[in-house]
């Protein structure tokens, strides 16, 4: 009783000193650097994951969950990163992805035209090839190009974007990644990756029973288990934002993000600078995804300059970081 | 009494005071929800020993300083189980001469701490060395099943050393382990392949450790680099902290298990 007396006191003591603490930060609150400003450091593959706290108004937190995919479809877009995965645990982006493909007048849909894009699209259009129908659990049937009939279900979404007219697989030239202004009307491919809890875990069971199966069938059993990976390559970052946030945040957690693909992905989450209950928390602001975008690059050159000659990094390459502990 | 006397009387005493006020904070704590497992990326050692201008093999002797005062708190607390992230599979690209030292000191500090009336005796920790051991040296591999076969018999707690490891690996020979194990009971239903059945073959699960409830990394790293990536991808709370590992201490761990046992009381009260 007096322990249980002493250790909400504790608590008590704890939570001041982080809402003094935060309080202090938020006053000392300095912008990020804006979206078109140079950063020799972007991931090539970057990962949102979108979490809610709020179980009462799914339909809610789906239209807001779409209109974060939505903002950071067209930064990522306008930095030129080249693929983006959307992860939420319950699969409210899928569904809503192929409402929103399958119910738009537009085939480009709003993933291509938002208030804040350029005009000019002669030299820019984009389509999308039609979207695979959603995968039941009882089907198996993998999005990447690169499986073809193999009948393991990775439950990958995948929508690629393209230039019309131009190849499918556009190559990218180092010097577009490395100019100094992005040019806010630029429309770089993006590959978009659409993932819910049923592509993580169960993903890799469903790897296993095609390993049994194989095996069952005299074939070799001994594959590793990357040839598995599929549609979903690792992504070199990750933010992680709450649609409806908390203040104090409550640790991070990754809400059953794949498992598999998160060895060396740097994690980040947002951080809210407005009351939780203001309308503004749930969106993910430009700011919030430019101080993402800073932290990553901090940590980078963190990295290099307290490691020096035992880290390696491949600053060259659009893969820039491998094999760090 | 000479001045140097009452100088070392009073630093004896104010130590016996300090030691006397953790105790009474770690009952504190436990008179609310404890973890039952929680794992340290005890990440670093060589900037922590860069910092005093030593060697980064100096670094790691801080850091298993830092493990063994850590796992008596986790001890006292009652936590279950601890997992600590020692070498990685990838960290065998280290400079020679540092993984020959890591090695010795895996050999002789696993011993120490396994041997009778030394810590792992104390708590009633088992200890489990988990990893690609083949990749080891064989007098590392020696001590290591030594050092396993002195705690075999103790159930109260369990200490993981992640040692060579990485997390893919893991889930790899899980995934073996599963199909061959269909293949050996002549059971070809593959449906019966679930998550559940891979997760009970992880080698934590072997090692009959809890789910991770807390994942810990030190020194301002926000990555898993490998470790316990499917253990800690769902409910788990995960921390990343400025603070060097040989520096870990209360400080920093204390508000973590705060956080743990408010997201415990959330979950009741929902």
């Amino acid at each position: 009783m007096v322990a249980s007396l002493f250790l909400w006191l504790l608590h008590l003591v704890h939570a001041s000193l982080v809402f003094l603490t935060t309080k202090f930060r938020k006053r000392r609150y300095l912008p990020p650097q804006s979206l078109t400003a140079y950063r020799s450091k972007l991931p090539k593959h970057l990962a949102i994951i979108l979490v809610s706290h709020d179980a009462v108004n799914p339909k809610h937190t789906e239209e807001l969950y779409m209109e974060c995919l939505v903002r950071v479809v067209k930064w990522c877009k306008a930095l030129g990163i080249e693929q983006l995965t959307a992860y939420d645990a319950e699969g409210k982006l899928s569904v809503g992805m192929l409402l929103l493909l399958l119910t738009s007048n537009d085939p480009q849909g709003r993933l291509t035209h938002h208030d804040d894009l350029p005009t000019d699209e002669s030299e820019s259009e984009v389509e999308y090839p039609l979207t695979p129908p959603l995968s039941e659990a009882s089907e198996s049937r993998s999005h990447s190009p690169d499986f073809g009939d193999f009948p393991v279900q990775l439950n990958v979404t995948t929508v690629c974007s393209f230039k019309k007219g131009a190849s499918h697989h556009r190559s990218r030239e180092v010097a577009v990644r490395r100019r100094r202004a992005h040019h806010k009307h630029s429309h770089n491919p993006l590959t978009l990756h659409i993932i819910s809890r049923s592509a993580s875990k169960a993903a890799i069971a469903s790897a296993a029973r095609f390993l049994l199966d194989e095996e069952v069938c005299r074939r070799q059993n001994s594959q590793d288990l990357d040839h598995k990976e599929g549609g979903l390559p690792s992504p070199d970052f990750m933010i992680l934002h709450d649609v409806h946030p908390q203040d104090p945040p409550p640790p991070l957690e990754l809400h059953g993000f794949p498992p598999w693909q998160m060895a060396l992905t740097e994690i980040h989450r947002t951080i809210v600078h407005v009351a939780p209950n203001n309308p503004m928390a749930s969106l993910i602001t430009e700011e919030a995804f430019c101080r993402a975008l800073d932290d990553l690059f901090w940590l980078y050159n963190v990295a290099l300059t307290t490691m020096p000659g035992t880290r390696t990094f491949i600053d060259a390459s659009p893969d820039w970081v491998q094999h760090v502990l | 009494m000479t001045w140097p006397g009452i100088l070392g009387w009073t630093v004896s005493l104010l130590a016996f005071i300090k030691a006397q006020l953790v105790i009474l904070l770690l009952r504190v704590l436990s008179a609310g929800p404890i973890p039952r497992h929680v794992a340290f990326e005890m990440d670093g050692n060589r900037r922590f020993a860069r910092l005093t201008g030593r060697r980064a093999v100096d670094g790691h002797s801080d850091g298993f300083h830092t493990l063994k005062q850590i796992l008596e708190t986790c001890m006292r607390l009652n936590i279950h189980c601890v997992t600590v992230y020692a070498f990685a599979i990838e960290n065998f690209n280290r400079p020679p001469d540092e993984v020959d030292a890591l090695m010795k000191l895996a050999e002789e500090r696993l011993v120490e701490i396994a041997q009778n009336g030394a810590l792992l005796s104390q708590y009633g920790v088992r200890l489990n060395v988990l990893g690609h051991r083949k990749l080891l040296p064989v007098h590392v591999q020696v001590a290591i099943d030594k050092a396993e076969g002195m705690t075999r018999q103790n159930n109260r707690a369990i200490l993981n050393v992640c040692a060579p490891y990485a997390s893919r690996h893991e889930m790899t020979l899980a995934v073996q382990t599963v199909v061959q194990q269909a293949l050996d009971k002549e059971n070809f239903d593959s449906s019966l392949i679930t998550e559940q059945i891979i997760e009970e073959n992880l080698m934590t699960s072997l090692g009959g450790s809890p789910p991770l409830d807390i994942f810990i990394r030190t020194s301002g790293v926000k990555r898993l680099s490998g470790f316990l990536q499917w253990q800690c991808c769902e409910n788990t709370q995960i921390h990343m902290v400025n603070t060097y590992w040989p520096d870990f201490g209360l400080w920093d761990f204390v508000p973590i298990l705060l956080d743990y046992q408010r997201k415990v009381w959330a979950q009741s009260s929902n």
